[in-house]
């Protein structure tokens, strides 16, 4: 016979946000790493490829999971935006790696550095609020966080003007200046996705307060 | 009598106040292509409405977590303020490539483009607005149809544009500043309409 639970237990979503959090860091770092040690190009894309796919699957888990918890411990339409969100996050990393690759580009320009910066700050960010999250008791240690991010986005913007700016100033081949200009808006998105999480942790916050 | 308590504004009322910023911010778009005076100016100056309706943004936000009975659906409260706050970001973003990229003269596509988008705009506060009375749901219903038109005809100045600009083999780079400015003003009628999906599906919920 069947065996019927009355009380279904309750995911321990908080642990795969952990999990997920420390990817975007670790991806982050990558970035970085990529970018102000160019070489070996084609493999270092790949690795981060792969941590795009582990995140891809943590939140296909996280939104199975979700469809069979009795139990959630924050709403579940916010426990679906966090882990979308996230993943964005991880998507616009990987896709700037990869365009640096797919162009053929020689050598990153300067602001790709600063902008993988912020990235690497605003994921950090990112897996602080997370862990805050868990054991939430004063808002704050959410909240803070999500005001850093907000002003690290900021930042992304300026530095992407910077960047357009000497961009075309300097670049005198048009197929260069195409290139980064997309590489550049990836970049920047990247940094807009964290504010996005940003957005969604302080919702959940201010909701459970 | 007198209020202890300041009389918070309601959602309709923050709505409001946000599309109108919007269309404020579009109108000045528009005007600046025209006329093309003081582009740094008034780039600043959209700028700065930009971010008051960033403030707005934020008030409804903390409103919509705050409050226990809402009169539209938190999500779709939620939905509706980031895709006004999509359309001004993309204003802004435009005026102040305007400006990064020197921009001498505008082009007739781009003026005619911020003419759709502020007649796009127009159209949206009139949607907004209506939301307040959804008993005038076929006042809504017109506008958001005549946003998705207006939405159309962006689309096809816009490409006929790229066409052009493409052909202009001699001028590359000025063909990629002008390829990434009509992106901008096109996404943000695109994120017009995206509030009028966004209001017809509440509507038809809440009838």
């Amino acid at each position: 016979m069947k065996r019927f639970r009355f009380m279904p237990t309750e995911e321990n979503f908080f642990e795969l946000f952990d999990d997920i959090a420390q990817v975007l860091v670790d991806a982050a770092s990558f970035l970085h790493d990529l970018i102000s040690d160019y070489q070996d190009v084609e493999t270092k894309t790949r690795i981060l490829r792969d941590m795009e796919k582990r995140v891809d699957n943590a939140t296909d888990d996280i939104c199975r999971r979700l469809n069979i918890s009795f139990v959630t411990p924050i709403d579940r339409e916010d426990i679906h935006s966090l882990a979308t969100s996230m993943d964005d996050v991880l998507d616009y990393i990987e896709a700037s790696a990869d365009r640096m690759k797919l162009y053929g580009i020689d050598k990153p320009r300067e602001e790709a550095l600063e902008l993988a910066e912020i990235l690497v700050e605003g994921t950090k960010l990112i897996r602080t609020a997370v862990s805050a999250l868990a054991n939430f008791r004063d808002i704050d240690s959410v909240l803070n966080p999500c005001i850093e991010i907000n002003k690290l986005e900021n930042q992304g913007d300026e530095v992407l003007r910077k960047a357009i700016r000497r961009l075309f100033k300097e670049e005198t081949d048009p197929l260069e200046i195409a290139k980064w200009q997309e590489i550049f808006d990836r970049l920047e998105l990247a940094t807009d996705r964290c504010e996005d999480v940003a957005d969604v942790l302080e919702s959940i916050v201010v909701k459970n307060a | 009598m007198i209020r202890l308590v300041p009389r918070q504004e309601t959602f309709f009322e923050l709505f409001e106040k946000q599309v109108k910023m919007v269309n404020h911010a579009a109108h000045a778009l528009a005007d600046l292509l025209v006329n093309f005076e003081n582009v740094e100016d008034v780039a600043l100056k959209i700028k700065a409405t930009e971010h008051d309706a960033d403030e707005l943004v934020h008030e409804i936000m903390r409103k919509v977590n705050t409050t226990f009975v809402t009169p539209l659906d938190r999500e779709d409260i939620h939905a509706l303020t980031s895709a006004l706050d999509d359309i001004i970001d993309f204003i802004e973003a435009a005026a102040d490539r305007m400006v990064l990229y020197e921009i001498e003269e505008p082009s007739e596509a781009v003026i005619k483009l911020s003419s759709i988008l502020a007649e796009a705009t127009e159209l949206t506060v009139k949607a907004v607005c209506g939301l307040r009375d959804m008993k005038q749901s076929p006042a809504i219903r017109e506008a958001c149809i005549a946003i998705n038109r207006l939405e159309n005809q962006g689309d096809q100045v816009n490409r006929a544009a790229l066409a052009k600009l493409f052909q202009m083999r001699d001028k590359p780079i000025e063909a990629l500043k002008w390829r990434e400015i009509y992106d901008h003003i096109e996404t943000a009628i695109d994120k017009c309409e995206d509030v009028a999906d966004i209001i017809e599906s509440t509507v038809l919920k809440n009838a």
